[in-house]
């Protein structure tokens, strides 16, 4: 397909050039070949079917895991003109979805979540459709040895030979030469064209430091924040946390904060999104809910308060700053006790060995598997807990729905011996955390070096263990105060009264 | 204000009713006792006014009345008004809570305010000339409406617009101050975000449910001038549109009730709904509350009801037990929630032609 991609860009995204690796996806893409493409967070990742989307035709189907994720770059792409997209997953209600089946075809650009994707009914619809392209967001997901292994992702293989074998992209920002490999396997697509670009920053310093207390770590956030006026996300591992900090900051710095967690009333987690977009906010203290789908491109520090329980998550983390390729900065602040959290974190995502053992005697005795929500009521298991059990006992054909056997000791242990596996797994993901927040030598080339080569030299001071001292920093930026007005003062602000159209 | 409106329904439930019956009431809890005891108590106007209030957040604010002496809390946990906590009722200075009709209203003033909200951000960025934004109010119904009025009011937008900025100015001139600053500080719309209850909170020094309180309050007032006057307020008329009362009634009591207008009797519609027939009971009387035109002559006679409110009217109680002790047990529990309920319309009726 010849293709003038450039004038495709202008018109479809207003864009003139593309962004480091998108060409090169984009082309292979349109000339039909199955890739693997490792692109950095910041990139433009999506961008890579978009605009096929639009220049192919068709249907593009895009799996996507986190729903989260998927309604926001639905409503990016509403807000910037390409209207002529959904997304389809489990929380929609029911009559809104029913439209949207209704004229499923007539999208470019359909999202889905993979669970959703086991629909039959959906997948009736979608086997007459004319799906140009099948894209797998995240692709990490579908390997055991990658940070957010989903077990639904694992399925994607037989929707694929059900569509009849659309042209597979798969995308992914994190994931090591091993996980990649797996991913091929996975698919069954040992010939994807794999397109790697190196995920390294440039133009990011990084400094660790480590502190005595939690009281210590925010008095020197707010030292480097009284010398550093920028746009600054703080990063937290619990909502309480998160608030703490905030009200501390508030009171002390000049700059505007606020928080933002999952458990916010939703019309607030809209609110301070878009304040901090629009900046009317300075500094965002947070959870990892904060910031998927979020464009804002002049972010320049992001500050760990807490230890993510992988580099994979770090360096996703961090990725978010200087995404106008500016200089920027990442600070990680950890005391002696902070593995705590991770640990608690991973015992959150996993099952115990005592769990197993009473779901399968209660299974043992039940007629048919209970409802997904009964049965993790029932042992108090979270959801990732529970789909660990589930997807086990699936894939060795012990339940399917509704249906199911009594589990054989050999294939009891299996399933033991595979959960041993995965809680050594995370642990020794949390170990390289640690191991790396206490490197002594360039912590540049020890974050990197897993997931690539060549670790390219920094336009920025590369890193505290090289030659980066915080303390020398100095972002000045303009910033305001809150400016209290009356209600009519801000009311014709909103209505723009004494301007002419 | 919230101590105010607890204040008032204690005030109101005369150590009759217990703080859960409180919590019931603020949160709209289907039920037909708390349905009773809104009407029965003349506390309707808050039923469902705080949706979203959490028991632990009414506890903590009922905590320092009680320190302070407003309010005493008997051994069977009844809250009652002490003299100071009357006088703190009476010496109220903060504004006035005037326009709550939570009975009637409150399953659709949550679609009032997003549709208006939607539509000032639309309006403003519109004049602005901001054409890329994420929409503030996250709900598809109310997205689609907002689409739709967009479209059909294209011509004559830029009227539409400075209309909705007049609407707003005339209707919050007429509203306390404060509520006005805290309700324009939440919109969004041409250059500025809303702030969030924890910023206004901050910025006018008052708690949070406070805050959503006051808010609540300015929605009920936009959402009734709007609705009786389409002259003066014709684009937030056109948010009130389709918005009708519901009669709130359970869909289980509405089945019931339609059995029984078919002139199917009690124990008929216990068999065919296999239900226990006390719950067929609460349904009977959930309709007699709620519909107006609902004839409960097959249970009672007239002389009944008049004979069993009259009782109420005396012993000056809506307490059930000390009724039906007054009457040395001639008339049953069911029969007394009847005569009660359908009285409520009979005293509305005559306070209404007075």
């Amino acid at each position: 397909m010849r293709v003038d991609l450039y004038a495709a860009l202008k018109k479809y995204f207003g864009f003139s050039s593309f962004r480091e690796g998108q060409e090169e996806v984009i082309r292979d893409v349109l000339q039909g070949k199955d890739v693997l493409g490792i692109l950095p967070t910041g990139t433009g990742k999506s961008l890579c079917y978009q605009l096929p989307s639009k220049v192919m035709g068709g249907t593009t189907l895009v799996i996507s895991p986190l729903i989260s994720l998927m309604v926001d770059q639905v409503k990016q792409l509403k807000s910037s003109g390409f209207q002529s997209v959904t997304a389809l997953n489990s929380f929609m209600d029911k009559e809104e979805k029913q439209k949207v089946m209704n004229r499923l075809h007539t999208f470019s650009l359909v999202y889905i979540s993979p669970e959703m994707l086991q629909n039959q009914r959906l997948q009736q619809r979608l086997q007459h459709m004319n799906i140009k392209l099948f894209v797998i967001d995240e692709a990490h997901c579908i390997s055991q040895w990658g940070h957010e292994f989903r077990t639904d992702y694992l399925k994607l293989d037989q929707t694929i030979d059900l569509l009849k074998n659309p042209p597979v992209l798969a995308l992914s920002a994190t994931a090591t030469p091993e996980v990649q490999q797996d991913i091929m396997n996975k698919l069954r697509r040992p010939h994807m064209k794999k397109r790697i670009y190196p995920m390294d920053k440039q133009n990011i310093s990084l400094a660790v430091e480590e502190h005595l207390s939690p009281e210590e770590k925010t008095e020197r956030i707010i030292e480097v924040l009284t010398k550093n006026q920028a746009p600054t996300m703080i990063y937290f591992s619990s909502r309480q946390w998160a608030e703490k900090v905030s009200f501390e900051l508030r009171d002390r710095l000049k700059q505007r904060v606020a928080f933002y967690h999952g458990g916010m009333e939703q019309t607030d987690r809209m609110l301070v999104q878009q304040q901090f977009m629009n900046n009317q906010l300075d500094v965002i203290c947070c959870t990892s809910a904060f910031g998927m789908g979020l464009d804002k491109k002049d972010i320049r520090i992001v500050i760990h308060f807490h230890l993510p329980p992988q580099l994979e998550s770090f360096i996703q983390e961090i990725g978010r700053a200087g995404r106008d390729g500016e200089d920027a900065v990442s600070l990680l602040l950890f005391t002696r006790q902070d593995h705590h959290l991770p640990q608690r974190l991973i015992q959150s995502e996993l099952p115990e060995k005592k769990d197993l053992n009473r779901i399968f005697s209660f299974l043992q005795k039940e007629r048919e598997v209970p409802e997904d929500e009964d049965i993790m009521e029932r042992f108090q298991l979270s959801e990732s807990q529970w789909n660990f059990v589930k997807f086990k006992l699936e894939e060795e054909g012990m339940i399917r729905g509704r249906w199911h056997q009594k589990v054989p000791s050999a294939i009891q242990q299996k399933i033991e011996q595979s959960l041993e596996n995965r809680w050594v797994y995370k642990q020794n993901k949390l170990t390289e955390m640690m191991k790396w927040i206490h490197e002594t030598d360039c912590r540049r080339t020890s974050l990197y070096k897993p997931f690539q080569e060549v670790i390219r030299k920094p336009h920025v001071p590369c890193c505290d263990a090289c030659d980066f001292k915080l303390d020398e920093l100095s972002f000045c930026e303009d910033y305001k105060e809150y400016k209290k007005s009356s209600w009519e003062e801000r009311l014709s602000l909103i209505f723009s009264q004494g301007v002419l159209l | 204000m919230f101590h105010h409106l607890i204040l008032q329904c204690i005030d109101k439930f005369r150590g009759e009713r217990t703080t859960s019956g409180i919590y019931n009431l603020l949160t709209g809890k289907r039920s037909s006792q708390t349905m009773q005891d809104a009407k029965g108590y003349q506390v309707d106007d808050f039923f469902g006014i705080m949706p979203d209030l959490r028991r632990k957040q009414l506890d903590a604010h009922i905590h320092p009345l009680i320190q302070e002496g407003l309010i005493v809390v008997n051994d069977q946990s009844f809250p009652t008004l002490t003299s100071s906590g009357k006088d703190a009722l009476y010496s109220y200075k903060g504004p006035k809570i005037q326009y709550f009709k939570g009975m009637v209203w409150h399953e659709v003033i949550p679609s009032f305010w997003r549709r208006v909200y939607l539509l000032i951000q639309m309006m403003a960025n519109r004049k602005a000339g901001i054409k890329h934004y994420y929409p503030i109010v996250d709900d598809y119904q109310a997205q689609r409406w907002a689409r739709l009025v967009y479209h059909k009011f294209q011509h004559k937008l830029p009227r539409l617009i400075q209309s909705l900025y007049e609407e707003i100015h005339t209707l919050l001139e007429n509203h306390s101050v404060i509520e006005a600053n805290l309700y324009v500080h939440r919109l969004t719309g041409g250059k500025v975000i809303g702030l969030t209850v924890e910023q206004l909170k901050e910025m006018y020094g008052m708690n949070d449910v406070d805050v959503q309180l006051h808010l609540e309050h300015t929605h009920y007032y936009l959402f009734l001038e709007a609705k009786k006057d389409k002259e003066s307020y014709p684009v937030l008329h056109l948010c009130t549109k389709g918005l009708d009362v519901t009669y709130l009634i359970t869909q289980s009591a509405r089945k019931t009730y339609q059995y029984f207008m078919q002139g199917l009797s009690i124990d008929e519609i216990v068999t065919l709904r296999k239900l226990k027939k006390s719950t067929i009971q609460d349904h009977i009387v959930e309709a007699a509350l709620i519909i107006p035109d609902f004839s409960i002559a097959s249970f009672l006679s007239d002389y009944d009801v008049d004979d069993i409110n009259n009782m109420a009217l005396a012993m000056d109680t809506q307490k059930l037990k000390q009724i039906h002790e007054a009457f040395n047990g001639k008339y049953n529990y069911f029969e007394l929630r009847l005569a009660l309920a359908s009285g409520q319309h009979r005293i509305e009726g005559r306070n209404s032609t007075t």
